[in-house]
């Protein structure tokens, strides 16, 4: 592979427009005998005009214009960084609520099943009275074989039903 | 979920806030911007054959270059380190095209050029040359604009593109070898005139 040492030489005179009269005269004279050198001014002096023509037809914003679009996309990111936190604890949250619904359910519904069937025994007419009332409130007790874990449990439940609008407000609040 | 906007209060805040996210103050910003964006955009334009691309792109390399965190030793190191992003940018550009699109992408823009070559000899001159780098790899393209439009050094060049600096000579050559076998000697007559 060719090499040139006044390569370097040869292509900043082109670029910074000093060739081919306003540079080290010694270098066209150097050119008309390197082959390397030559074959550098040809497209060294191509990409010059490009060069030129590519920056007197850019139309480009002013670095004002710049500045304020990267500052506002600097701010927007940020906003978006400190959300994502926010918006983990809100699917947390929803699944943390809807797991113990389910557990709660699931918990109370043999009981509220047997007090329910317990129920629709009692004959349903017009002359149900009071004396109807009183005799449906043992099957309620049915409700008590939840057990101390089952108490725990609706207590959590009720925490969360609580807690997960102070958790949801503060994640969707601006500060 | 909300999405995040920034209401005219915020933004006049960012505004006063971008001296403190960035590591430049706006004035430093304003005089580099002034010194790199022609230079960076002309080499956007070129090898990514797309003036409209440079345009997204000059912007996108701007913005990566305010966020970053690294120190430079020179306004030459700042200088290459944004050329770098610019390069990279098109890199990523480029991987996201299918070849398809790409394909596209390029024979519409040699259809641009033709419409242009009606304006003259200096659109001619123009097509040539953008139809040469069309055909050229980017690594190609990136590697004489570096070299013959800016006035790179060989040790720039290496910085810019990522490449080690022993094998950047043979590749500068093969690549000026193949742009002058495209242009062919009329356009380079065309040129010295």
């Amino acid at each position: 592979m060719p090499e040139c040492h006044r390569e370097q030489d040869v292509i900043n005179a082109i670029v910074t427009g000093r060739w081919p009269h306003h540079c080290d005269q010694t270098l066209p004279a150097h050119v008309a005998e390197c082959s390397v050198c030559t074959e550098i001014v040809d497209v060294a002096a191509v990409f010059r005009v490009e060069r030129d023509e590519l920056h007197a037809d850019a139309s480009l914003p002013s670095a004002g214009q710049v500045w304020w679009r990267a500052a506002i996309r600097a701010k927007l990111e940020a906003s978006e960084q400190v959300a994502r936190p926010f918006s983990w604890l809100f699917g947390v949250s929803v699944a943390c609520v809807v797991g113990l619904a389910i557990a709660v359910v699931e918990l109370l519904w043999a009981p509220v099943q047997h007090a329910l069937t317990s129920a629709t025994a009692v004959t349903w007419t017009p002359s149900f009275g009071l004396g109807d009332v009183v005799r449906l409130l043992p099957s309620l007790t049915d409700l008590a074989p939840l057990t101390s874990t089952g108490t725990f449990v609706l207590l959590g439940a009720a925490a969360c039903l609580l807690l997960a609008p102070l958790a949801l407000y503060f994640a969707l609040s601006d500060e | 979920m909300r999405e995040a906007t920034l209401t005219d209060v915020e933004r006049i805040v960012a505004f006063g806030d971008a001296e403190r996210t960035f590591l430049m103050t706006e004035d430093a910003f304003r005089a580099f911007y002034e010194l790199t964006a022609r230079p960076v955009w002309a080499y956007l334009a070129r090898i990514t054959g797309d003036p409209r691309l440079a345009d997204d792109l000059l912007q996108e390399s701007y913005y990566r270059f305010l966020r970053t965190q690294a120190d430079f030793e020179s306004d030459d190191h700042r200088r290459n380190y944004l050329f770098r992003i610019a390069t990279n940018l098109v890199r990523d550009h480029r991987r996201r095209l299918g070849h398809a699109e790409r394909h596209l992408a390029e024979h519409a823009q040699a259809e641009d050029a033709s419409a242009d070559a009606r304006e003259g000899d200096r659109a001619v001159r123009r097509l040539d040359l953008a139809r040469a780098m069309e055909q050229l790899k980017p690594r190609e393209r990136s590697l004489l604009w570096l070299a013959y439009a800016q006035g790179c050094s060989h040790e720039e060049i290496a910085e810019v593109l990522g490449l080690r600096k022993a094998s950047l000579k043979a590749l500068l050559f093969r690549a000026r070898k193949r742009l002058l076998g495209l242009l062919g000697t009329t356009a380079i007559q065309g040129k010295r005139r």
